[in-house]
């Protein structure tokens, strides 16, 4: 093989280029080439989360979701605007009536009325459904940050106490702790549910912690002199907060049921609350003859868990590095 | 892979450890006396009391009594509930069933799960992936119970195909129904994540390159698409085995199954602390043993793991 | 030459190839993408030709439609993209519109692929035997299992894979970047298809990798006699290795034929700017008035307000070593690394050193040792003469402000929650600099210097280019009126035209601010265009260390040589 065969590209030179394969230039553009690189001058800037809300916008299922969460918001936190009636006030002779004026959806088999029932109920898995959220944010993201972030020991003792809460499952262990508490209010069922269902957001916490923390803007940051705890709070947080937001509104929808299901067992809210979780229990022993009694708080309970799993849905989609690049 | 396994059973016991002590925490450790809750109203003589908890170790330190208990556990031998039942043998008649219906479950998921998100998967943004998003949301967000019960009024009560309630002893067709009950959530994350899946796949390079190198759609959709696209989705099916027994505790109430969570459920309602702690310690045996399972399927499925 | 591979793929009676037929025609190719804010038009009427056995390269940046014109041949375009007109040729049948049994045909058997990046493109799951075998068995080969177990370890054989038979039985992750290239190519190649489109194959791989590997492709292709359809972004490459030339810019053909033609004597502008941009075709530094050590010393002393530094050195490293402990598979079994081996430089004023290496070099890890990020196992980092490692924590800080870093992903290197103008004005703010005002007029005076204009500040990091994020780095890098500047493989991931502007901007700062730039790149060919002194790494030990001049003229090393030798384009100059 000669030396230089690389003298002459890719072969011979042919004297005449075969047809199709003449020399071509294209006629300047009248524009130009343009400037290499030029900023955009014509719209607003617009962060991650204008974009983000830029992409929700455009999509029914956000305005969907987001009318049904302010409604239950609004039945939750003003319940007297929506009924007069009082759901504790019961007249057991009218107990199993169907519909009637004022009375929309009937009465179940205490006579009580059921729409009044529907909405004040409303409040208790709202109010719940949110403290435990919060709660498990605050310490399912503390708890995934500091392993994440600091490593070391700090992740092998949190690692595996995080382990420790995820093998025992959230519903067993509500039940056994609720079954012998004797005060049950919703903080403190929110409470219990916090306690065993931070695991899932601190993992997820944990290895966003870990994958932001090896970008180069955090080294530049540790470059400029920054402390670690300042880079945590300032630099890897926020962007590691859309897992996060998109996990919190699922979780609150799962909690929200969680809260139903201990109800509906009768270590949840006592009767004395109206619960949605509770009436369904209630209306149990009706199913066969009056099974539409179970049906409207039923309906209210999905519809509201409903509305904040579409949300969370939305959220992702929008806050989806993987769907923003293209 | 050796070492691998040896090191992830080394993890599992302080984990097993931490679990049960604080399970065994949360049922001894809190106000009031298990024993004088027994009886009923009047509760029982003081030297009865006395007698029990010398019996159950009641009377000794709370770290005595979890030694005692964890020795119980790992000699499998739990002990007399406070009916002189053993124990062991409680949970022997008490977990063919659930285990069963768990198994059922999660064939049910598995096979619809797969099946139907692995469709919306490749079409993603059509009306079968829209269809299918909004009906698995509507099943995550109706709590089991309520599907329980409409399934029993409409499959059971009106259309009668199927029995309304298991009972003692149920056979294949009369489980039928819980199963379908229990699996309804679990069927709707394994179709999200499929159909995630399978989407994020579709456009990966290798799947590309495997179409150059001329494979057909068909071939390239089940060794490429789908295989890549089970790893995640065969773990999330290994850790709900756990999940699935323990949430068997709603599905068996309303299908009056005498399964683990009947037996446990009665136990806490009646204050049967030690079955209760030996129920769900069993419990928490199988959630870790399936996770545990999780990691070896996963390396199993995903060679990248295998060296790591 | 006697012919190394076997022609016969399995005698299937194809049409004995006319050399002077095309094998391939495009035609006023249109290729759109229809995305939420309307149709984007990525390829506008592209025409391009191949005969057979013909080597041609697509040559543009990212965003050219190269790689989408190589795609719409395979009938493989992502997402939402198609054919909105013109046609493809391809042995005389018209592929546009074709059905998609004939097309799913033609892949691998007629037209091989090899992709860009040679670790996302192997499945992960399935043995480098098992994806050869599928393609083989997908494109009509028939035989006994033994045989078939014997033509796949001949594929990998000729792929330049030693050892074949046990490659075959492992996975991809077990291969380097490089073997999984190779295997690709042996895919490629497997069925003997007359054209083979090479898709930036050699750009995530190290320099004199990727020399070996294009030599070897080039070797098998023109004994199978295929047709090769080079796609990419080096000029120097494209010129090096194939016989005509087509030039790509913003979805159309700006400029095509013969490649010799093209390089002495480009016609149209963007061609001529190309050309002129290309590291690898590059011969000199960029000179645009480089002062020489002493004077940019002065300028210096002037620039910062402080006393006029003791000696000429900005930075002196000296025995620097560092050794990673690798954790085994088993409990117990660590291994030392030594990522950095007794490495020795000194980094004069105002001057520009490059540390040269591949990958695992250890160029990264000493540069995160000079600036402080990385605590060395053994040696010293001397900063205007004083140990780095004596100085207390407040002192420490009070050094950052004195040697700032840019990286090399221009993605990665800005807080995409940060607007510009608190990405610029953080440093300030953390170093207590001057009130408010003082910090907005820095920030404005930061911007005028990287030429972007004033307006940039309200944006976000995404709505920039990569260029543009780039020189963001830069502004905040300088904020805080910094002495040395480490530069960590910071104009690799740009395009370019765009590199040539970053690597002239950064000269004209050096010039006007008299910085000392540490200049971490795998790149050769950049080296010339802006080093004073470069240091050759290999294995994290020092392998040459010299004047830029002297290692281009007259390397000593043989490593050295192979590094140069590798630049694309290298013998086309000079």
């Amino acid at each position: 093989m000669p030396e230089n065969r690389y003298e002459n590209p890719g072969g011979p030179a042919r004297p005449t280029p075969r047809p199709g394969q003449e020399h071509f230039t294209a006629p300047v553009d009248e524009g130009g080439l343009g400037a290499v690189d030029a900023v955009r001058a014509d719209d607003a800037p617009t962060s991650l989360w204008g974009d983000a809300w830029h992409a929700m916008r455009r999509r029914w299922l956000f305005w969907v979701s987001a009318a049904v969460i302010v409604l239950v918001i609004l039945v939750a936190a003003f319940p007297g605007l929506f009924t007069s009636i009082d759901p504790r006030v019961c007249d057991l002779s009218k107990a199993l009536q169907g519909p009637q004026a004022g009375h929309p959806f009937g009465f179940d088999r205490q006579g009580c009325d059921i729409y009044s029932r529907t909405v004040y109920g409303a409040r208790s898995s709202v109010v719940v459904g949110v403290l435990a959220t919060v709660m498990v944010v605050l310490l399912g993201t503390t708890i995934g940050a500091v392993a994440g972030y600091y490593g070391k020991w700090f992740d092998t003792i949190l690692s595996r106490i995080t382990d420790i809460f995820f093998a025992i499952p959230l519903v067993l262990a509500a039940i056994v702790i609720m079954s012998v508490t004797a005060d049950r209010t919703s903080f403190l069922v929110a409470f219990v549910l916090a306690l065993f269902g931070w695991t899932q957001i601190a993992r997820i916490t944990r290895g966003t912690v870990m994958s932001v923390k090896n970008n180069e803007f955090v080294t530049a940051a540790r470059s400029l002199g920054m402390s670690r705890g300042q880079i945590l709070v300032q630099h890897v947080l926020p962007n590691s907060s859309a897992p996060i937001i998109v996990y919190a509104t699922v979780a609150l929808g799962q909690f929200i049921v969680a809260e139903a299901t201990l109800s509906f067992l009768g270590i949840g809210l006592p009767p004395s609350v109206v619960s949605w979780g509770g009436d369904i229990s209630a209306a149990q022993g009706a199913i066969r003859t009056d099974p539409e009694i179970l049906l409207y708080p039923a309906g209210g309970l999905a519809l509201t868990v409903l509305g904040f799993m579409m949300m969370g849905d939305v959220v992702r989609d929008a806050l989806d590095p993987k769907a923003r690049k293209r | 892979m050796l070492w691998y396994l040896g090191r992830r059973l080394l993890q599992v016991i302080p984990v097993f450890l931490g679990a049960t002590l604080l399970l065994y925490a949360m049922v001894f450790l809190r106000p009031g006396d298990p024993v004088s809750a027994l009886g009923g109203e009047r509760g029982l003589p003081e030297a009865v009391q006395e007698q029990i908890r010398a019996e159950y170790n009641l009377d000794q330190p709370f770290i005595v009594q979890y030694l005692l208990f964890l020795r119980g556990v790992v000699t499998l031998d739990f002990g007399v509930d406070f009916r002189g039942r053993e124990i062991t043998e409680v949970i022997a008649s008490a977990f063919p069933v659930t285990i069963q219906l768990a198994l059922m479950a999660l064939a049910i998921e598995a096979i619809l799960g797969i099946g139907f998100g692995l469709v919306a998967g490749m079409r993603k943004g059509g009306i079968f992936d829209g269809t299918a998003l909004v009906v698995s949301l509507f099943f995550i967000a109706v709590p089991t119970f309520v599907v329980g019960f409409v399934m029993q009024i409409v499959v059971g009560v009106k259309l009668g195909w199927l029995p309304v309630t298991a009972g003692r002893d149920p056979d294949f067709v009369s489980l039928l129904m819980p199963a379908f009950v229990l699996a309804a959530v679990s069927f709707a994350y394994v179709l999200r994540l499929t159909r995630t899946s399978v989407a994020e796949n579709l456009s990966a390079d290798y799947v590309r390159t495997a179409r150059a190198r001329g494979l057909t759609r068909t071939q390239v959709t089940g060794r490429h698409v789908l295989r890549n696209s089970l790893i995640p989705v065969v773990t999330f099916l290994g850790a709900d085995i756990g999940a699935l027994m323990s949430g068997a505790i709603i599905t068996e109430g309303i299908f009056n199954i005498n399964g683990v969570g009947g037996t446990l459920y009665d136990a806490i309602i009646r204050g049967e602390s030690v079955t209760v702690v030996s129920l769900t310690t069993v419990l928490v045996l199988v959630y870790i043993a399936a996770n545990l399972l999780v990691d070896l399927l996963y390396a199993a499925l995903d060679p990248r793991i295998r060296y790591a | 030459m006697t012919t190394q591979f076997p022609v016969t793929a399995g005698d299937d009676g194809r049409p004995a190839v006319d050399p002077n037929t095309p094998l391939l025609e495009i035609r006023d190719l249109q290729i759109s993408f229809s995305t939420g804010a309307g149709d984007v038009h990525a390829v506008r009427g592209a025409d391009l030709t191949v005969y057979p056995g013909q080597s041609v390269a697509i040559v543009g940046e990212s965003g050219s439609g190269k790689s989408t014109t190589a795609a719409a041949i395979m009938d493989l375009l992502p997402g939402t993209g198609r054919v909105t007109g013109g046609t493809i040729t391809f042995g005389g049948r018209e592929l546009v519109g074709a059905p998609r049994r004939e097309k799913e045909a033609l892949r691998g058997r007629e037209i091989g692929l090899v992709p860009q990046d040679p670790m996302s493109n192997l499945n992960p799951v399935w043995r480098i035997g098992t994806q050869v075998t599928e393609a083989l068995k997908a494109n009509g080969f028939k035989g006994s299992k033994a045989d078939l177990r014997q033509r796949v370890a001949d594929v990998l054989r000729e792929a330049g894979l030693p050892d074949a038979e046990r490659r075959a039985r492992q996975y991809p992750h077990e291969f380097s970047g490089g073997m999984r290239q190779r295997a690709l190519i042996g895919i490629g190649l497997a069925s003997r298809p007359q054209l083979l489109i090479a898709d930036e194959p050699t750009s995530a791989l190290d320099v004199t990798v990727q020399r070996q590997i294009l030599d070897h492709l080039g070797d098998m292709t023109r004994d199978l006699g295929t047709a090769v359809l080079f796609i990419t972004h080096d000029l120097g490459l494209a010129a090096e290795r194939a016989e005509h030339l087509v030039v790509m810019f913003k979805g159309q053909v700006v400029e095509s034929g013969p490649a010799q033609q093209i390089l002495a004597d480009p016609q149209h502008p963007y061609t001529q700017r190309l050309v002129s941009s290309a590291p690898s075709l590059a011969s000199r530094r960029i000179q645009t008035a480089h002062v020489s050590g002493q004077e940019s010393a002065e300028l210096h002393a002037h620039h910062a307000g402080e006393q006029p530094p003791a000696s000429n050195e900005a930075v002196a490293v000296r025995n620097l070593t560092k050794v990673f402990q690798i954790r085994g598979a088993r409990p117990g079994s660590s291994t030392d690394f030594k990522a950095v081996d007794d490495v020795s430089f000194t980094l004069g004023r105002g001057r520009t050193l490059a540390l040269v290496g591949e990958s695992g070099s250890g160029k990264s890890t000493a540069a995160n040792m000079v600036l402080g990020l990385l605590e060395p196992t053994s040696g010293t980092v001397e900063f205007d003469g004083t140990d780095v490692a004596t100085l207390n924590a407040k002192q420490a800080f009070a050094f950052r402000r004195r040697i700032q870093p840019v990286f090399q992903n221009p993605y990665g290197s800005l807080d995409p929650m940060f607007s510009i103008y608190r990405s610029i004005e953080e440093p300030l703010k953390l170093h207590g600099v001057g009130s408010k005002k003082d910090r907005e007029n820095r920030v404005r005076e930061l911007l005028d210097m990287v030429s972007l204009p004033q307006s940039a500040m309200r944006r976000f990091p995404n709505e920039l280019s990569g260029g543009q994020r780039q020189r963001i780095a830069i502004a905040r890098a300088l904020a805080l009126k910094p002495e040395v500047v480490v530069l960590d493989e910071a104009v690799s991931a740009l395009d370019v035209l765009v590199q040539a502007q970053i690597l002239d901007l950064l000269d004209t700062l050096q010039t006007d601010l008299g910085l000392s730039y540490l200049f971490i790149t795998h790149d050769l060919a950049v080296v010339r265009q802006i080093a004073d002194d470069v240091v050759v790494m290999q294995n994290g030990r020092v392998v040459e260390q010299a004047t830029t001049d002297e290692v281009f003229d007259t390397p000593r090393e043989q490593y050295t040589r192979d590094l140069l030798e590798a630049i694309p384009g290298a013998h086309l100059v000079g």
